[in-house]
């Protein structure tokens, strides 16, 4: 049983070892910088909570304190997403206001949600940290939402790794708001039950983004100072043209 | 409780889009190569989709019709401006689908003249995208038919969420034919007519 424990808590973090060797090696920190140091950072993190289990106090606060520096390298991730997955679109001017409107949304949500909801953790410092969490989820899963829609809509390219770390968030994050939402709702009832859950959601994500990084690194090359096509290809596209009638 | 009720939707939409995008990678068109595009294509015919949108054209009909036949007339017109539309974002979807494939490769130049195709194809289905909800819409609420209100205007959809639709159309053609050029020399004559 305590081994059983064991791996549902702590079997992410070599996982996520595996994650960093591959973002490494690969030199993904050029191409995705802050998720590169996200997971940098959890790997660190993960194995600081993991040492210090048995310290109570000094665990409580590394715990909350990690947890809060997720939180802001969520939303920074978030933003490369963003710049990454929308490139296409980047010359629409409307669509860059979308960032900034879902971050307003998720945090105007997020706050309005936390005050109607009066039982919680009763340090002060934990319920800042955690509805800055809940709001970087809210953000998380409207994002993923938003990729969803453009790779139904637009064909937008689900197999670029962009969409993989969106989809990663975009998972856990819902089922991390689910029994958020339901740890809310029931008390400590299911507390470990949902926790467990959660655990899962995150492993699965690690292996999504496992599986994107595994492949090769899609970056987007400089471009060239000359275009794609000489004059003389020009000319010739031009000549194919006129010749081609409309049957 | 509004903000209980877009919680929830939020975690259910987070659900749903799980859903979409496992369906969407199971059912999607396998691996399109530049033998998968030209067979495909649904021909669109530019010049007449430029007359339908053109304002002096639509003006001297207004003049030269009554109300009752130019309403009757804008009618078929918006019929027809769909059906020009809806081709339009089905090219362009199947072109971001062969684009998407190309770039991937490892021919520096095909795989620039690729984001290029991939980039004016998007700007093509939004376009369309945006325009075919616009003008459902209208049909859905029979704006044609409400005597009070003048009859719809198709000038209006030149330019639809910052998009030159027709132009960015043209640039999609010349984007996918130098792509084509590059990839194959095979039939380029038919997938110039089927664009």
């Amino acid at each position: 049983m305590y081994l059983l424990n064991l791996i549902l808590w702590w079997g992410v973090l070599p996982l996520q070892a595996v994650l960093l060797f591959i973002l490494s090696r690969k030199r993904a920190f050029d191409a995705f910088p802050c998720f590169f140091a996200y997971t940098l950072f959890s790997v660190f993190a993960g194995l600081a909570r993991f040492l210090l289990r048995g310290y109570h106090d000094i665990f409580f606060w590394v715990y909350w304190g990690t947890d809060a520096v997720y939180s802001l390298l969520g939303v920074a991730v978030m933003y490369e997403v963003f710049q990454v997955a929308f490139r296409s679109f980047r010359h629409i001017w409307w669509f860059r206001l979308i960032f900034p409107a879902t971050v307003i949304g998720a945090a105007i949500l997020t706050l309005v949600r936390a005050k109607s909801v009066p039982a919680g953790p009763h340090i002060r410092i934990v319920q800042v940290v955690v509805t800055g969490e809940m709001g970087v989820r809210f953000l998380q899963v409207a994002m993923f939402v938003l990729l969803v829609g453009l790779v139904a809509l637009f064909g937008l390219h689900w197999r670029q790794q962009a969409f993989g770390i969106c989809a990663g968030y975009g998972l856990y994050a819902t089922v991390s708001l689910l029994s958020t939402t339901k740890f809310y709702e029931f008390g400590k009832t299911f507390a470990l039950m949902w926790y467990g859950i959660s655990v899962a959601a995150y492993t699965l994500s690690v292996l999504i983004w496992l599986w994107y990084f595994t492949g090769p690194l899609e970056t987007e090359p400089p471009r060239a100072d000359h275009p794609p096509l000489s004059a003389q290809e020009l000319d010739r596209y031009k000549e194919i043209v006129r010749k081609v009638q409309r049957p | 409780m509004m903000e209980i009720v877009l919680w929830d939707l939020v975690i259910t939409a987070g659900f749903i889009s799980c859903v979409i995008i496992a369906s969407w990678i199971w059912f999607h068109f396998p691996e399109r190569t530049v033998d998968d595009v030209v067979d495909f294509l649904l021909p669109v015919d530019l010049q007449k989709a430029e007359t339908l949108i053109d304002p002096h054209a639509e003006s001297s009909l207004r003049c030269e019709l009554t109300r009752a036949e130019f309403r009757r007339l804008q009618s078929k017109r918006i019929h027809l401006y769909i059906a020009f539309v809806g081709r339009m974002a089905h090219n362009a979807s199947v072109l971001i689908d062969w684009a998407n494939r190309e770039v991937e490769g490892s021919d520096d130049r095909a795989v620039q003249l690729a984001r290029d195709l991939q980039q004016v194809a998007i700007e093509v289905r939004l376009y369309s995208l945006l325009t075919l909800v616009k003008l459902r819409f209208w049909q859905l609420i029979r704006l044609g038919s409400w005597e009070i209100l003048p009859s719809p205007s198709l000038c209006e959809f030149n330019e639809v969420g910052g998009i030159k639709g027709l132009e960015s159309y043209d640039r999609l053609k010349t984007a996918a034919s130098f792509l084509f050029l590059e990839r194959s020399q095979g039939n380029f004559v038919e997938l110039l007519q089927n664009l």
